[in-house]
């Protein structure tokens, strides 16, 4: 392909209607918006930028910003003005104007990989109808002012995945981990099945939104990080411009709305529900911890690759990894959960080779960054990893994994490993600097 | 402020997808309208493509085509390398026959922001002789390393995107391709353009898009040739910028470590000392390099 289809037929439906909404304050954020869709791998879209209750002067830099941007992506864009309401109002205006099979939110302060859009076309290609929902790290910022008083934006901290990957309908239903540039909606719930902004909530009104069109037509998901969800630590943010007590009215009441609806869970939830009741009611010492399907990383000799587990029997905690390749591997890591202060049971981990033989390992013959109690394994520290390192190079053909995962490690584990850290700590140290002296000599 | 300047934008194809290269000169093309329609200062643009991939990336038709759609934004010229040239080689070769005023050192897969040629001129002409170099910033993944947020100096520009006035470039030689394939030689010619007084300015409200992805779990993927050049560089770069004592920490770390490329990388800085291959070592004093942890120069947070 020698270039990317930038024609713009205004006869055809697009396949994602993006809405931007804006108030012409933050124009840098905004060129970074209008950059990262620049770039994007899949331009089968319309941008449409709601410019809500501008001054002459937003409304001006706004013309000027989009006057400037590509002759191809300016043919996509809208510039629809919204000059009433809360910041809800813009929105419902922009879907309610939404061309496209999918609508999507892109505040005018996100950032977006190249393969945003592609990513949710896949999912919509995989699973049309439903709503669709793609990986997003948080990172915190900040805006920076030059000794000329110019604005600049900078990233503060590395990329976080704190958000909801795979999609947790128990956790959605408690606190919203997807942020609005994570998922797109499919518009004919919008457009067709009514389900609307509820205009009376001053925040968390995508959260309402999500949930509700999730209900009606479920979710499907991608691990593909396709979005970095901006933190301000020193800017304006909604977090600062709502009060603790606006945030926690809307809280109640979507939870509220929430309880109003009869909710159909899909396959894979009964036993989370189960070990909450449980833990609820004192019958074990750790629930389940949060679950997510483990990683595995695989090292050829062309590099190490990266593997999204998939389960095999909805429900069971019994993962396998598909599309192995066929090259000989030297090590794998396996990466059960990102948080720490868990507890794995019971592990196994099954290799079988393109020849057919099998290799089964276990707590005792794995390398791992936690601690060993029979057969199981603690994990203070966040990201615990499980590492094989093969004697010979092997081709595998299958990898099937079990464990099941508890939170928190118990008590006295940890009271063990505190009452013993500082000797070891100590030890530690020395060890490292006498083996730096030897080196240095 | 109009003035008769003119810009050479240049990129190092390794058999890159041609609609990433042709994506990025149509930003190229945008922000050269841009500046033509806000009277910024260039008057001239053209486009150097070195292409060091085995094969003809673009196809030679191709190029005539994107010649003649780009002609009325900026004239377009494309070297077959015939050999791996790597990006510094390659970047070299590009600027040996250029005219222009200023060069623009771009990785083929990013994509500039419209005002770009008029917002990097800011520091050439605020510090005059000054400034050496400009850096835009990376989006959406930036650079951790820190600047000053008041001046924007900074130790040096990554290799993505960076501006640099030709007779600069020319003076200190321009990237030192016998010792640097593919990493460190972006560190290596900041140092060496700071050797000569002259600064590295970061550009925080000046996004370039570079298209970068992470991993599920919010990190880099760095493939094997990454890993091994990046190590390679980590040798000599302490070597060249004259600390003996982290060289041997690292040579010392990379002979134990049990991983395949580092041991490679180990082996083959020692074999370019056996064989009297090694640079010229600069900055005694240390007055322009910075090794921290592992870094060439502080950052702002870990990734």
């Amino acid at each position: 392909m020698d270039r990317l289809d930038t024609s713009c037929d205004t006869a055809t439906r697009p396949f994602l209607s993006i809405v931007t909404r804006t108030q012409g304050t933050r124009p840098v954020a905004l060129k970074d918006v209008l950059l990262c869709l620049t770039g994007q791998t899949d331009t089968d879209f319309e941008l449409l930028i709601m410019g809500h209750k501008l001054t002459p002067e937003g409304r001006k830099s706004l013309d000027q910003i989009i006057g400037e941007t590509p002759a191809w992506l300016q043919a996509r864009i809208r510039l629809i003005p919204v000059d009433d309401g809360n910041r809800t109002r813009p929105l419902c205006v922009g879907y309610e104007s939404a061309r496209g099979s999918y609508i999507a939110t892109l505040d005018d302060d996100d950032l977006v990989f190249d393969n945003w859009v592609e990513v949710f076309r896949e999912l919509a290609k995989a699973h049309p109808g439903t709503v669709i929902h793609a990986n997003c790290v948080a990172q915190n910022w900040e805006q920076t002012t030059d000794a000329h008083g110019r604005k600049g934006l900078r990233a503060a901290a590395p990329p976080d995945t704190i958000y909801c990957i795979p999609f947790n309908y128990l956790n959605q239903l408690a606190t919203n981990y997807c942020p609005p540039v994570s998922f797109a909606l499919p518009a004919h719930a919008y457009q067709e099945l009514g389900i609307r902004f509820d205009e009376t909530l001053t925040t968390t009104e995508d959260w309402d939104l999500l949930m509700r069109t999730v209900r009606q037509c479920g979710v499907s998901d991608s691990d593909s990080v396709t979005s970095i969800y901006r933190l301000w630590v020193n800017a304006e943010n909604s977090h600062t411009v709502h009060d603790a007590k606006e945030w926690d009215t809307n809280y109640r009441r979507i939870r509220d709305k929430f309880m109003s609806e009869p909710w159909v869970l899909p396959p894979g939830y009964t036993d989370q529900i189960a070990e909450l009741v449980l833990a609820h009611e004192g019958g074990r010492t750790a629930q389940l911890a949060v679950e997510r399907d483990p990683e595995l990383l695989i090292e050829t000799a062309a590099g190490t690759v990266w593997f999204a587990a998939t389960r095999d029997v909805p429900g069971k905690r019994e993962w396998s990894f598909a599309g192995l390749p066929d090259e000989p591997v030297n090590w794998l890591r396996l990466l059960p959960t990102r948080q720490g202060g868990v507890t794995v049971h019971d592990l196994r981990i099954t290799l079988t080779n393109t020849e057919g033989a099998r290799s089964t390992f276990s707590p005792a013959n794995v390398a791992h960054n936690g601690i060993r109690e029979g057969n199981l394994l603690h994990f203070i520290g966040a990201a615990p990893e499980l590492t094989i390192s093969l004697k010979s190079s092997q081709r595998f053909k299958t990898i099937t994994v079990s464990y099941l995962l508890t939170s928190p490690v118990n008590k006295n584990v940890v009271k063990v490993l505190t009452l013993f850290s500082w000797p070891r700590i100590l030890a530690y140290r020395l060890a490292r600097k006498l083996l730096g002296v030897v080196r240095g000599s | 402020m109009q003035s008769d300047l003119g810009v050479q934008v240049q990129a190092v194809i390794y058999n890159n997808e041609p609609w990433t290269v042709h994506r990025a000169l149509t930003s190229i093309a945008n922000a050269a309208r841009v500046c033509r329609e806000q009277r910024g200062q260039f008057e001239r643009f053209n486009v150097a493509l070195g292409d060091a991939s085995p094969q003809p990336v673009p196809a030679d038709d191709v190029v005539e085509e994107w010649r003649n759609e780009f002609a009325r934004d900026f004239d377009l010229s494309v070297s077959r390398f015939g050999f791996n040239s790597g990006s510094a080689r390659g970047h070299n070769l590009l600027a040996k026959d250029a005219t222009a005023d200023f060069l623009v050192l771009l990785n083929p897969d990013v994509i500039l922001t419209p005002n770009f040629f008029m917002d990097v001129m800011r520091p050439f002409n605020e510090l005059g002789d000054e400034a050496g170099i400009a850096e835009a910033r990376q989006s959406p993944i930036e650079h951790s390393k820190d600047y000053d947020v008041e001046t924007g100096e900074t130790s040096w520009a990554t290799g993505a995107c960076t501006v640099i006035p030709r007779a600069v470039f020319e003076a200190v030689g321009g990237y030192d391709a016998d010792t640097f394939f593919m990493y460190c030689d972006d560190v290596d010619l900041s140092w060496r353009v700071r050797l000569t007084g002259r600064k590295v300015i970061f550009l925080p409200d000046v996004p370039v898009f570079h298209a970068k992805r992470l991993s599920p779990t919010g990190a880099w993927q760095p493939t094997s040739a990454e890993r091994y050049y990046s190590a390679e560089a980590a040798l000599l770069m302490a070597y060249k910028w004259s600390q003996p004592a982290i060289l041997k920490r690292i040579l010392t770390r990379f002979t134990l470590e049990p991983n395949d490329v580092q041991h490679r990388a180990a082996d083959a800085f020692k074999q370019r000392r056996k064989d009297g291959r090694l640079p010229v070592q600069l900055d005694p004093e240390h007055t322009v390099a910075q090794f921290i942890e592992g870094n060439y120069g502080p950052l702002r947070y870990v990734m």
